[in-house]
């Protein structure tokens, strides 16, 4: 488009509202539908930001790396500016060619073969799980499935230890840091601080057990596949990457069966339905619900004029419930086909990495529990662990019964 | 991709929905209808090394073929094993 024409179109509407204030975080649903019925994008004033909610917008951005570049960093704040550095990661800050040469380096550590060679094992650990759980009869689907599994299992894999309550903190630390400096955020500094140096280390080489992704990872630098310092960033991506959003996704699929219980019977009668009951969850809370590109240059975005060097907020989760894109979208249906469709794991070039380990760890120790469990109900209602990016749960009250 | 298995065409598993990250949706294109094709990118041709039948001549990531008026009449084998 030349210029003149480009200076012709308007710009985006104007949405007032605050996605990150407490309420939103805490019920985002009414301003979903704001965001999307406003337009395909809009100029959220609070933020000097540009959003977009829409399925097909969201999806339109993402695959346009050129226009909407990842190096200016995944959060609201540009990396690349004066007094707002921090460290990118290399595999999800960064454009092509040097994403490409990153990405298949890590592609092929994380292959569909390596993962398919977890599945016994996390079998097993998902069977110690759920057995558990069923001998209890009351449970916390959080903390007593989720994150008991996921912190039992990822780390083996990864060959790193990660001591659940320091992981936790630094998760919030950094799904808090890719907003605006809320309250949020300051809680969550103050309380990581203590922990920052154990952070620091966590992902260095030393740390990396024999035979885990870590040391393949530091093995490809030695190899000179990575450039020298990229196999510690990469694996701290990996970690930050790799539990929380699966602990959530993982929840999530508890809270939506133990609420419907003819979705529930579906998945009884059909235990490979399991793999349906946690997409449909990723669908409806996408773990991660904000993730930032920002416009290269000047450019026109159906039908709407985008000033360059602005950040563009992509809100998975009101993509996911978009009524243009799914019919009833507020409804749980482990029927629906949605993956590869819904874009709680990103779309294009930067999409989820880990997405066949994060499945398989969902399907083992969703299995695991319908596979003993007759029915799930909730015993007192899901607290929620609000952060600026991520959507999460701090507890789901559970009882399971079974024979 | 997504037309072999609205069609529920046997043996296309594509575990990841069409997102490059699973390698099980593999097929192996006709040689004759092989020029009609852009050829795979860097990252397809990376999880070509990863499918369950042995990549040979013509293999391809089926969810990263599109279908358009051109392709009309393409013929593809579906490999004999995606797991």
């Amino acid at each position: 488009m030349n210029a003149t024409a480009l200076s012709e179109l308007p710009e985006p509407p104007v949405l007032e509202d605050d996605p990150y204030a407490i309420e939103t975080l805490a019920n985002p649903y009414a301003f979903q539908a704001r965001l999307r019925d406003a337009g395909p994008i809009v100029w959220l004033a609070k933020h000097g930001i540009y959003a977009s909610g829409r399925h097909d917008a969201v999806k339109a951005i993402a695959s346009d790396w050129k226009s909407f570049v990842s190096s200016g960093g995944i959060g609201m704040q540009d990396i690349r500016k004066p007094g707002k550095f921090r460290i990118p990661s290399v595999i999800t800050e960064v454009d092509p060619p040097l994403h490409t040469q990153v990405r298949v380096v890590l592609q092929r550590i994380l292959s569909p073969i390596k993962v398919r060679q977890w599945r016994e094992t996390f079998e097993r650990e998902a069977a110690i799980i759920a057995e558990r759980i069923i001998a209890q009869g009351t449970f916390d689907g959080v903390t007593d499935v989720a994150e008991a599994f996921i912190f039992k299992v990822f780390p083996d894999a990864m060959g790193l230890e990660i001591p659940r309550d320091k992981a936790l903190i630094i998760a919030e630390m950094r799904f808090n840091q890719t907003g605006p400096a809320n309250a949020l955020y300051e809680a969550a500094m103050e309380r990581a601080a203590p922990h920052l140096e154990w952070f620091n280390k966590s992902c260095e080489r030393e740390m990396a057990l024999s035979g885990g992704v870590a040391e393949e990872v530091f093995l490809a630098e030695d190899a000179g596949l990575l450039q020298p310092g990229y196999a510690s960033n990469v694996v701290r991506t990996l970690v930050g990457g790799g539990t929380d959003t699966t602990i959530a996704g993982i929840g999530f699929a508890l809270k939506f069966l133990s609420e419907n219980p003819d979705q529930w019977d579906i998945v009884r009668q059909d235990p490979t339905r399991v793999r349906g009951a946690f997409e449909e969850a990723l669908r409806m809370e996408a773990p991660s619900q904000i993730v930032y590109r920002t416009t290269s240059e000047e450019t026109e975005f159906q039908g709407y004029r985008l000033a360059g060097d602005v950040k563009v907020a992509m809100f998975n989760g009101a993509a996911n419930r978009d009524p243009r894109q799914w019919s009833d979208p507020d409804r749980y249906d482990v029927t629906r086909n949605t993956t590869g469709v819904h874009l709680a794991l990103g779309h294009s070039i930067h999409v989820c990495l880990g997405q066949m380990l994060a499945r398989l760890e969902a399907e083992t120790i969703l299995a695991a529990i319908v596979k003993r469990a007759t029915r799930l109900r909730q015993t007192s209602e899901p607290q929620y662990r609000l952060m600026n990016q991520v959507r999460a749960l701090r507890s789901l009250p559970l009882i399971a019964e079974a024979g | 991709m997504r037309a072999a298995v609205a069609h529920g065409v046997d043996g296309i598993i594509a575990d990841c929905g069409g997102a490059m990250g699973c390698a099980t949706c593999h097929v192996f294109v006709e040689r004759e209808f092989l020029p009609l094709l852009a050829p795979p990118s860097e990252m397809e041709d990376q999880m070509l090394d990863f499918t369950a039948a042995p990549r040979a001549e013509g293999s391809r990531l089926a969810c990263q073929v599109m279908i358009t008026e051109a392709l009309d009449g393409l013929r593809v084998r579906v490999a004999e094993r995606q797991l």
